[in-house]
């Protein structure tokens, strides 16, 4: 039963997982500027992997039993990592790009600008 | 001095075990041995105050923080700009967000918070005043109020109770 309900968590991770990513790409494609295509980039990075990686882990438990937990560690892990590492990325490019003064239009309020920095 | 290198340790194991896909004789031992290393090596960059490490009062305010963010902030963040992928309806700006925290592990922890969320990504940090510079997909306001009441408020309160 409990192999059973985590078959079933994992594949629903998995394809949200996908589904989320086509819409990150979409967004990638759509966005107007550097800076808010990073928002689709998000998208992308923890509902595209973070989440299907959760789901590996609950699908090698639904269908390995106890030979897959070593599996769903080495998911949740790496899973941990993207999680830590990704905003760390993310603020590094978006620091670059308002340093080198990639045009940020559409922008209503500019506060980095105002400030000086 | 000794709760730093085991727990040091302890986190490095964690990650080898995690990693390395097996949990045989040789890979446990070898992970040891390394873990014991690391330990020792980087007590002091990643424990700074033992006592903090040792109080389950925060240890459990840290898992109440990962539930909140993830089956609250993270799916409501998500369907918004899922939504605005397809209706477009966008009024960005980068907006300052000031924040209280002093550790800086704290501060790490709510900018991360923040970036990971999708619809907010922190571009700039003033150490000096305390402010986020934050680039919001759709701000109705770039009130600093309105913005730390709808940015980082919910992080911070989260994160205050065991990084700070």
């Amino acid at each position: 039963m409990v192999t059973e309900i985590s078959l079933a968590i994992g594949v629903f991770l998995l394809v949200l997982g996908g589904v989320l990513s086509i819409i990150g790409a979409i967004g990638l494609l759509r966005f107007p500027s550097y800076f808010v295509r990073i928002h689709a980039v998000t998208v992308s990075v923890i509902g595209g992997s973070v989440v299907p990686l959760i789901g590996v882990a609950f699908l090698s438990y639904g269908v390995h039993g106890q030979e897959g937990v070593v599996t769903s560690l080495g998911a949740l892990g790496t899973a941990a990592f993207i999680f830590l590492t990704a905003p760390v990325s993310s603020h590094a490019i978006a620091r670059a790009a308002a340093r080198m003064r990639i045009p940020r239009q559409p922008l209503e309020r500019d506060h980095l600008e105002e400030d000086g920095r | 001095m000794l709760v730093k290198v085991l727990f040091t340790a302890f986190v490095s194991f964690l990650v080898y075990v995690s990693l390395v896909g097996s949990l045989g004789t040789d890979e446990l031992i070898i992970g040891l041995v390394i873990a014991a290393i690391v330990g020792i090596i980087t007590r002091n960059l990643l424990v700074s105050d033992e006592k903090k490490v040792l109080n389950p009062r925060r240890w459990l305010s840290a898992l109440r923080y990962l539930a909140v963010y993830w089956f609250y902030y993270e799916p409501i963040a998500h369907w918004d700009v899922v939504k605005r992928v397809f209706t477009m309806n966008l009024r960005p700006s980068i907006v300052r967000v000031p924040y209280s925290l002093k550790s800086e592990y704290g501060v790490t922890a709510v900018g991360n918070s923040i970036t990971n969320t999708p619809g907010t990504v922190v571009v700039d940090v003033d150490e000096r005043r305390g402010y986020y510079y934050v680039h919001w997909i759709n701000a109705p306001s770039v009130e600093e109020e309105f913005c730390y009441n709808n940015i980082s408020k919910g992080f911070e309160g989260l994160v205050r109770r065991f990084l700070c």
